[in-house]
């Protein structure tokens, strides 16, 4: 068995936030929604309130994503969006991923030793 | 033979999420069912108004004719108002719920199409009219049920299909009736489902 250490297979140490799949999941689904309510992400992810909400805290404290206040009649809601920086972010994610791809392509098409 | 590394069989289960959850936010919409509600009720209570106060002997015919495009053009600007309201406040921006304004807005405007050509073409407000209207509904039901991802929904869009052939072999009078309690069968009553729906989800 062979195996790659470079430093393109370590995409996710650079990437600690987005290491976690919660965190992936939460992301990918603002990246298409642009803004999403609380419940709904917890019902599409699959996760409790409690997990949820510490795995927002901390893209928000990262500056990943925004989180706005409101009320629907007297019930409070909120409401999560990806800011810029996030969009970047996982953007810049998902180009590494596909370079690792590429490689795995390069390295199977590759004539063995 | 080379064996993929953890890390890369990471990657692929990575952009896997991605595609998947990048898939489900575009299709996030959400419906309080609203509108279904404020028109499944505005119809049917024009409708008994219409019968009781403004088609009766005696009324002058521009009343009567001006009757319905009135109810539904202020019933219009109500939707078109609290959409904007909801957009505004952010509420759906995704592919879904940007193709399910566009959905009503040529919903609404295909009815009124309907209308002129009816009122220019001298045929004037028969069962026929209701019964197109009917239709346009059903197709429109249709989308939107799969839009939002349910199929009973989409069923109200055959129940309106079915209520439309039904309205085309009345008179009148009678398919005005049913054209009321259509309305009200299939687009309150939906929309009190998904409304109900919609606050115990939250």
């Amino acid at each position: 068995m062979e195996t790659d250490t470079t430093d393109q297979f370590n995409y996710r140490n650079l990437d600690s936030l987005l290491n976690s799949p919660i965190r992936l999941a939460v992301m990918s689904l603002l990246m298409g929604s642009k803004e999403a309510e609380f419940t709904f992400i917890r019902d599409k992810v699959g996760t409790t309130d409690g997990n949820l909400s510490r795995h927002l805290a901390k893209l928000e404290e990262s500056g990943l994503i925004e989180v706005r206040k409101a009320f629907e009649g007297k019930k409070p809601v909120t409401y999560q969006r990806l800011t810029e920086q996030g969009k970047n972010a996982l953007r810049e994610y998902v180009a590494k991923l596909e370079a690792l791809i590429v490689a795995i392509r390069d390295d199977t098409t590759r004539p063995q030793d | 033979m080379k064996t993929m590394h953890p890390e890369q069989q990471q990657a692929i289960k990575d952009l896997e999420t991605i595609k998947t959850f990048l898939a489900e936010g575009q299709q996030n919409l959400r419906d309080t069912g609203f509108h279904f509600m404020f028109w499944g009720l505005l119809i049917p209570v024009s409708l008994v108004v219409f019968y009781l106060f403004i088609a009766q002997p005696g009324t002058a015919g521009v009343i009567i004719n001006a009757f319905w495009p009135v109810v539904c053009g202020l019933g219009a600007l109500v939707s078109v108002i609290a959409g904007i309201r909801s957009d505004k406040q952010g509420r759906s921006h995704s592919f879904a719920s940007n193709v399910h304004s566009l959905l009503w807005i040529g919903i609404l405007t295909a009815i009124g199409a309907v209308f002129l050509v009816q009122m220019l073409g001298g045929k004037g407000f028969d069962a026929s009219l209701l019964s197109h209207i009917a239709i346009i509904l059903g197709i429109g039901y249709w989308i939107h049920g799969s839009l939002i991802q349910l199929t009973w929904f989409r069923f109200v869009g055959l129940v309106w299909i079915l209520a439309a052939i039904g309205i085309a072999m009345m008179a009148l009078m009678p398919a005005s009736c049913a054209m009321g309690a259509a309305t009200f069968a299939c687009s309150f009553i939906p929309g009190l489902i998904l409304h109900r729906s919609q606050s115990r989800r939250s």
